[in-house]
């Protein structure tokens, strides 16, 4: 998984945005903008969280393979 | 009820405390801290996780090997015997040490208490150098021997708690001569070459013996150079190792492990829905205040259209329409009242009325009006108009 596109950078972006939502006054449109965005970061989040399995890898020092179980 | 002067209060608890059947002879485990020995006299707590006890040594009073107490330091682990008391000046409890026993006088005991005490000294256990667990880690090292059943609690709980991680893990024997060395290479590797959020090192139980890895300088060092913070998870909490001392977090068991090192799932999705929430109504309210706005606006630009304009134009023609009908009537009035008085003085002055009264008026040939005597000669015929027609006549005569 690519560090930009990481649980915890894409829940930082969600939060970003609800926070400037709430208290900054951003124009209508950007205001919907944000909020497309947002929902969008939610549905993938809430992915994440409900499909995406990690992987288990095995660390072998002999060969210095890496060996998925 | 009388108050009581400090004193009393001091003496009534020393009273309280001396005369206590438990506390009149008590022994007393923990760690030294704050040692400091003067000629006669020596000065040190007794610590544990929680509490802090102070002790004072009196060395006419020391029952033990007067010297052997000047090799005591910070961080040994003693069992301390003597009594209680309280210290009047500063109203503390404070324990009157009669015999000290620095604890497993065996050699690994010793090594043990030796080496706790010099890293003690070197800060390895100091709350400074305690790195924070991440909140919510992408990857997680494990050091842990493949075979025992601590890799598949921690596994459990991974997979129950939080399916979004990599798991790294790297087996490795937690017994024997290779132990300390596998130990230490596993966290190198993962810290160094894995970039993992976090190292779980992991033991399930186990005599003292088997500990022992955990109790090594090599692996203690390790964990204390590692870059990513770790958590250990050695065995029974009475026992517990320099590793897990030296370690950022230390956890009774692999599962506690892995329950502080990964946040739960469903925590993680309400929080996600309560950003949701706020996220919606945030926008609902932007959207709320901004049709308000334009109402307002709607309504500012009504009073302000062609339309209405229009209106307040049409209106103004209209009264004026009206005032210019007024005018015009009453111009109309009074021409006509002008009218009639002129007919009046053009009837005064009509020849016509004149001849009904029996005046004439003569014309001569030329039908010129005659109106002086030199106007005509004799001979001359003139017309006479009167009131109902014309009478031809001749100049006869004529006197002036």
């Amino acid at each position: 998984m690519k560090q930009s596109d990481s649980y915890e950078a894409n829940l930082k972006e969600l939060e970003t945005i609800v926070e400037r939502l709430e208290s900054e006054a951003p124009s209508l449109e950007e205001g919907v903008d944000l909020y497309r965005r947002g929902v969008q970061l939610h549905k993938k989040l809430s992915a994440m969280l409900t499909q995406y399995q990690g992987k288990i890898e095995m660390i072998r020092e002999e060969d210095g393979l890496l060996k998925n179980e | 009820m009388k108050p009581l002067k400090v004193t009393e209060v001091t003496k009534y608890v020393n009273r309280l405390v001396t005369m206590d059947p438990i506390l009149n002879r008590i022994r007393v485990e923990g760690e030294i801290a704050d040692f400091h020995a003067r000629e006669n006299i020596v000065y040190l707590s007794l610590k544990d996780d929680a509490s802090s006890l102070r002790c004072v040594i009196y060395l006419d009073a020391f029952r033990g090997e007067k010297k052997d107490l000047f090799d005591l330091e910070d961080g040994l682990q003693v069992v301390a015997d003597g009594t209680l008391s309280v210290y009047a000046k500063k109203s503390i409890v404070q324990l009157n040490v009669l015999s000290l026993e620095v604890l497993g006088t065996g050699s690994g005991r010793e090594d043990y208490n030796k080496l706790r005490a010099r890293l003690y000294r070197l800060g390895y256990f100091e709350r400074s150098h305690k790195i924070p667990l991440p909140t919510i880690p992408q990857r997680i090292g494990i050091v842990t021997s493949a075979a025992g059943a601590a890799i598949q609690d921690i596994f459990q709980v991974l997979k129950r708690r939080y399916p979004i991680a990599d798991v790294l893990v790297c087996p490795v024997t937690v017994q024997g001569s290779r132990a300390a060395n596998e130990v230490v290479r596993g966290i190198e590797i993962l810290d160094e070459k894995k970039e993992v959020d976090v190292i779980i090192v992991a033991r399930g139980g186990g005599s003292t013996e088997d500990l022992s890895v955990f109790n090594d300088e090599l692996v203690v060092e390790a964990i204390f150079r590692c870059h990513t913070p770790i958590v250990t998870a050695i065995g029974h909490q009475i026992d517990i190792s320099l590793a897990d001392l030296t370690a950022d977090v230390s956890a009774a068991t692999p599962t506690e492990a892995a329950e502080l090192v990964v946040p739960d799932s469903k925590d993680l999705m309400k929080d996600l829905n309560t950003q949701l929430l706020r996220l919606t109504s945030s926008i609902a309210g932007r959207i709320e205040s901004n049709e308000m706005t334009l109402q307002l606006l709607k309504s500012r630009l009504q009073l302000k259209s062609p339309v209405e304009r229009f209106h307040e134009k049409s209106e103004r023609a209209t009264s004026l329409v009206r005032r210019l009908e007024k005018s015009i009537c009453l111009r109309l009035e009074e021409a006509e009242r002008e009218l009639s008085a002129t007919r009046k003085l053009l009837e005064a002055v009509n020849p016509e009325a004149w001849l009904k009264k029996g005046y004439a008026i003569v014309y001569d040939k030329n039908d010129q009006v005659v109106s002086t005597v030199d106007g005509v000669t004799d001979g001359d015929c003139l017309r006479i108009r009167v009131t109902d027609g014309w009478i031809g006549a001749m100049v006869k005569e004529k006197e002036k």
